[in-house]
C-alpha cells in the first residue's frame, strides 16, 4: 500500500504560523549552517524546495514508549533522555520511508558521539520482515517494533513516514509527516537549537541569535567511551 | 472531411496497418451468470528452518452465495499434531489452524478446497426484490475497522465526492465513489502483496497509489462513510479471464501470488452489488501493451462492467477485517488473504512465500 507521503521536494522547514521561514533570521541561519558544517562536517546541500515541513509541536506531551527492538529486547524511550531524539515512524513497504532511512543513516554518522539519537519505530509489520529489511540495509540506531500500532496511535501518527524531534527532556518539539533530508543545513540548524548544552535557552518558536553562540554539541556522558 | 478529421483518419489507418487485427477488435468485458466452473485450490505449506512452537493458519473459502460462490469439501494431508477448522466469530471467516509438535523436523501440510463459481452481473437499471440487510448486517458493513475509519478525513472526502456528483440515492452515491476511485487512484507495481489498506493514511498523505487491498478498501471506506453498506471480499484469482484480459485472471495454475481483493456495495432492491475499481486501474497499468490511457477501449469496457459485475474466475475467501489468529499473541491482521505461520513464536512473512514456504495451485475441476 501506499499510505506514505511522496513529496515533490524535501526539506522545507516551517516554524510556526507566525514566523514561518523567518524563525531563523537569514544571517543567523547562514552562520549556524557554517558553524554546524564545521561541527558536523557536512557539505551544505542545495536549497530545499517544497513540503513536507518540519513544524513546531504545540500539542503537548505524548505517552511513554516501551517496545521490543529487532532482537526482542524491550527498550524504554526514557533511556535516551539527555539526547536530542529523532523518533521516526516508518514501514518497510513505504517507499519514501526507505529513502529517508538512508538520510537517517547519514545523520547518525554525522552525529556519532554526539547527544543526538535516532530511534526508528516500525509500524505493524511482522518481526521477520523488518529484520530481513535491516539485514540488507544495516543501521546504527535502534529499530523498535510497534506490532499492534498502539504507540503509533498514541503518538497521533496517521501517515508514514512521520518523525518527531524530541528535546533532551523528551518533550516533542518538532514533527513532520513525510520524508526529510535530515542532513540539510537548515534541518541541522533546527536540531542544534535543541542542543542540551543550550537547553533552556532555545525554544522552537522563538530562538534568538544569542542561543546559537555555541554550536558545538557536547558528547553525551554515556558515549564517552565510543 | 476537414483537416482534423482527416488527420485522425490517416493516423488510425497507419496504426491499423502495423498492429495485429486483434488489437482493433472491440474490447469486451461482460461477465454474465452462466455455467458454473469448479477448481481445486491447493495450498501447500512447509515451515522452513523448523524451530520451537510451529503453527499455521490457512484461509479457507468461506463465502457461500448460492448465485455465484459455492465452497465444497476441504481436505488436508500432512504431519501436523492437530488440525482444526476455526471460524472468525464476527465475520465468519474460516481458516485451518494447524499445530505441529515442537521439534517436528519437516512441518508440512497440504490443503485442498473444492470451489464452484460463476460470473455475476446485476441489472442496475431497475431494482429487484433482493433481501434486505438485517440491522446487524447493516451495522457491521457500515462501521469502521482498524484501518478503514469512516469518520475524519474519510467522511470528509466521501461527503465531497457525493456532493460534487449531486448524488442522492445509494446507487448514485455508490457509483460516484466508484468513478472517483477509478479516476483518482493509481495501481503501484512496487507495492508488496496486495497492499495494507490504511485508508485514512492514504487520504491524509494524498498518495492514493497501491494495489487492490488499498484501492478497494478506499472504496469500501468512502461508501460506508456515505452511509452505504460495503465490504471488501478477499480472495484469489484461479482461472484466466475468458474475455482475454491477461491482467484480470490467473496467469497459470500457479496462483501463489494471485491474491485479489474485490468489493461489494449493498443497494436496496439490488442486494450486494459487485464492484472492483482496483481492477480498472490494474487493466490500465498491466493490460498489454501496458500503461493504457483511461479512454482505451479495454479500460472503458472494464470500467463499465466492474460496477455491477465480476468474472467468476476468482475464489472468495472471506469479508473479514481485524482478524485474530487463534493460539497466538500476534496482533490482529488487517485481513486474512494469505497463509500465515509462526515459528518459535514469530510470525513468518506471508509476503515472502519462497522463504515461508507456501505455494498455491488451482486445478480445473469443472469436469470432475
Amino acid at each position: 500500500m501506499a499510505a506514505c507521503t511522496a513529496p515533490a521536494g524535501r526539506g522545507r522547514i516551517s516554524s510556526g504560523a507566525n514566523q514561518d521561514a523567518d524563525v531563523f533570521p537569514r544571517r543567523l541561519v547562514a552562520w549556524v549552517v557554517l558553524a554546524a558544517s564545521v561541527f558536523f562536517g557536512f557539505t551544505p546541500c542545495p536549497a530545499a524546495s517544497e513540503s513536507p515541513a518540519l513544524r513546531p509541536w504545540t500539542e503537548g506531551a505524548l505517552p511513554s514508549i516501551n517496545l521490543d527492538d529487532l532482537h526482542g529486547t524491550p527498550r524504554d524511550l526514557q533511556a535516551f533522555k539527555g539526547n536530542i531524539v529523532l523518533l521516526h515512524f516508518f514501514a518497510t513497504w513505504c517507499e519514501p520511508c526507505v529513502r529517508e532511512i538512508t538520510s537517517l543513516r547519514t545523520l547518525a554518522n554525522i552525529a556519532r558521539d554526539r547527544p543526538l539519537k535516532i530511534v526508528a519505530i516500525d509500524v505493524a509489520e511482522v518481526d521477520l520482515r523488518v529484520r530481513a529489511f535491516f539485514e540488507k540495509l544495516p543501521v546504527d540506531f535502534p529499530v523498535l517494533l510497534d506490532r499492534d500500532r498502539a504507540v503509533t496511535r498514541a503518538w497521533q501518527v496517521s501517515a508514514l513516514p512521520s518523525t518527531y524531534v524530541l528535546a533532551p527532556d523528551l518533550t516533542p518539539r518538532f514533527a513532520i509527516e513525510g520524508d526529510l533530508d535530515w542532513t540539510h543545513p537548515d534541518v541541522l540548524a533546527i536540531l542544534e537549537t535543541l542542543n542540551p548544552a543550550k537547553a533552556g535557552d532555545a525554544t522552537p518558536s522563538a530562538p534568538r541569535p544569542s542561543h546559537i553562540t555555541a554550536i558545538t554539541i557536547n558528547k553525551s556522558p554515556e558515549e564517552t567511551s565510543r | 472531411m476537414n483537416r482534423r478529421e482527416f488527420l485522425q483518419a490517416t493516423s488510425a489507418l497507419s496504426l491499423a496497418a502495423v498492429l495485429p487485427s486483434t488489437a482493433w477488435a472491440q474490447a469486451v468485458f461482460a461477465p454474465k451468470p452462466g455455467a458454473w466452473r469448479s477448481v481445486d485450490l491447493v495450498t501447500k505449506l512447509d515451515i522452513d528452518k523448523p524451530e520451537g512452537k510451529m503453527q499455521a493458519w490457512i484461509p479457507l473459502p468461506s463465502v457461500n452465495e448460492p448465485d455465484w460462490m459455492r465452497p465444497g469439501e476441504t481436505k488436508w494431508t500432512g504431519n501436523a499434531a492437530t488440525v482444526e477448522r476455526v471460524r472468525d466469530p464476527k465475520y465468519g471467516a474460516e481458516m485451518l489452524h494447524v499445530i505441529w509438535k515442537d521439534g517436528e523436523a519437516a512441518p508440512t501440510i497440504e490443503v485442498t478446497s473444492r470451489v464452484a463459481m460463476r460470473d455475476r452481473d446485476i441489472d442496475l437499471s431497475k431494482p429487484g426484490n433482493a433481501a434486505m440487510l438485517s440491522d446487524a448486517e447493516r451495522k457491521l458493513n457500515l462501521e469502521g475497522t482498524d484501518l478503514i475509519p469512516v469518520d475524519g478525513i474519510v467522511k470528509q472526502t466521501s461527503d465531497k465526492i457525493v456532493a460534487a456528483a449531486n448524488a442522492r440515492t445509494d446507487l448514485e452515491k455508490a457509483r460516484a465513489i466508484y468513478e472517483w476511485v477509478v479516476e483518482n487512484t493509481q495501481r503501484v507495481a512496487a507495492t508488496r502483496g496486495c497492499g495494507i489498506g490504511d485508508v485514512a493514511a492514504m487520504l491524509k498523505s494524498g498518495n492514493l497509489g497501491g494495489k487492490c487491498a488499498d484501492l478497494n478498501a478506499l472504496y469500501v471506506g468512502l461508501a460506508r462513510a456515505a452511509g452505504v453498506p460495503a465490504r471488501d471480499v478477499y480472495g484469489i484469482r484461479v482461472i484466466p479471464s475468458q474475455f482475454g484480459y491477461k491482467s484480470l485472471g490467473a496467469g497459470s495454475s500457479n496462483v501463489t501470488k494471485a491474491q485479489h481483493c474485490r468489493a461489494e456495495v449493498y443497494l436496496n432492491g439490488f442486494g450486494w452489488v459487485p464492484v472492483d475499481p482496483a481492477d480498472v486501474r490494474k487493466v490500465m497499468l498491466e493490460e498489454p501493451p501496458k500503461n493504457l490511457p483511461i479512454n482505451d477501449p479495454k479500460v472503458i469496457a472494464a470500467r463499465k462492467a466492474l460496477f455491477g459485475a465480476w468474472e467468476g474466475n476468482w475464489v472468495a475467501y472471506n469479508t473479514a477485517h481485524d482478524v485474530a489468529l487463534p493460539g497466538t499473541k500476534h496482533p490482529k491482521l488487517g485481513f486474512l488473504m494469505y497463509p500465515q505461520a509462526e515459528r518459535a513464536s514469530l510470525l513468518l512473512d506471508c509476503l515472502d512465500p519462497d522463504k515461508f514456504r507456501y505455494a498455491l495451485t488451482a486445478k480445473d475441476a469443472t469436469a470432475t
